[in-house]
């Protein structure tokens, strides 16, 4: 996550102009560019994962236990 | 155990988010922003300037590279200049080509004490400026340049701008419209420029003179140039969004 945004800031010609370092952490606006890129395709993959964990160990009982019925 | 304390983590966290909302927002209240389109989406760009603005030191410059830094620069928009529509083929922009940009004029209006015509070599007169600066397109690629010019300030100084100014309004030969705030109008880096790497600026990159707004994206620094106007407000330009960009989706601010 830290990685997706400080990349992400990485790519802005404002923020960089005012914190130069953000730039060359990366190594320049092209390498955020696909460290960003990488970095959101493991972040969807991760989210993925985790929405097919909470279907597979039972979906009705975690919605109740996130919302409003005590879990049974 | 009595777990409760005067301060735990979550109302920290609370806290800390409200306050900083906060005083971001009383600071958006006093500054003049962008028009908003509308758009539940696009009220974010005003977030990012209103943030921008707030939390970033005002003038700092963008990096600087040396001429060995210089790579190939695309001139976009120009895969078919024998487009009617585009700028380069109207039969104004030919006979001013024709003629070395003689005949080109800088019209300097507004709210500025001496309105007036700069022709290109009275631009020349001004104290010039060199930077090797890279161009970040919103498509995602970059390219680093060269470009020499004229501080846009040192033009909006000669022409006397009024305290009443909020913005800047760029236009182009094709009446394309843009505008930029006063903050980046007046930054050391913001350039009409009429020299690339050395050379005259070619037509394919907005000769003779284009804009070079280094600390937002590439779309922001339009090309062949006509007419800038200092103004209060944007109400009435680029229909009413202060630019033609944001119809096809491009942000007003494009400090991202």
């Amino acid at each position: 996550m830290p990685l997706v945004v400080l990349s992400g800031l990485a790519m802005s010609p404002a923020i960089t102009a005012a914190y130069p370092l953000l730039g060359s952490l990366f190594g320049g606006f092209q390498s955020a560019r696909t460290i960003h890129f990488f970095a959101t395709i493991v972040l969807v993959l991760f989210l993925l994962v985790h929405v097919v964990m909470v279907v597979r160990s039972g979906f009705l009982r975690h919605m109740r236990s996130m919302t409003f019925w005590r879990t049974p | 155990m009595n777990r409760r304390r005067l301060l735990n983590r979550r109302n920290l966290l609370l806290a800390g988010a409200t306050a900083a909302g906060g005083l971001l927002f009383s600071q958006w209240l006093r500054k003049p922003l962008p028009p908003t389109y509308g758009h539940i989406l696009r009220m974010g760009d005003n977030l990012t300037y209103a943030a921008h603005r707030t939390l970033l030191p005002g003038q700092s410059l963008a990096r600087e590279y040396s001429p060995k830094d210089i790579t190939p620069f695309p001139a976009v928009f120009i895969s078919s200049p024998d487009d009617p529509s585009h700028p380069m083929s109207s039969e104004y922009y030919r006979k001013l080509q024709a003629g070395g940009f003689a005949d080109w004029r800088l019209s300097v209006e507004g709210l500025v004490a001496r309105p007036g015509a700069y022709s290109l070599t009275y631009l020349k007169r001004f104290p010039t400026r060199t930077q090797v600066t890279r161009h970040r397109c919103e498509e995602g690629w970059s390219a680093i340049g060269e470009w020499t010019g004229v501080q846009l300030g040192r033009v909006l100084e000669a022409a006397g701008m009024l305290p009443e100014a909020r913005f800047v309004t760029l236009h182009s030969n094709d009446n394309y419209v843009d505008s930029i705030d006063l903050l980046d109008a007046l930054h050391p880096q913001t350039l009409l420029a009429y020299g690339m790497n050395g050379r005259e600026l070619s037509s394919g990159h907005g000769a003779p003179v284009r804009m070079r707004v280094t600390r937002q994206l590439g779309y922001k620094s339009i090309k062949y140039l006509a007419r800038l106007s200092a103004v209060d407000s944007l109400a009435g330009v680029g229909d009413g969004l202060g630019s033609n960009g944001p119809a096809d989706g491009y942000s007003w601010y494009a400090g991202i």
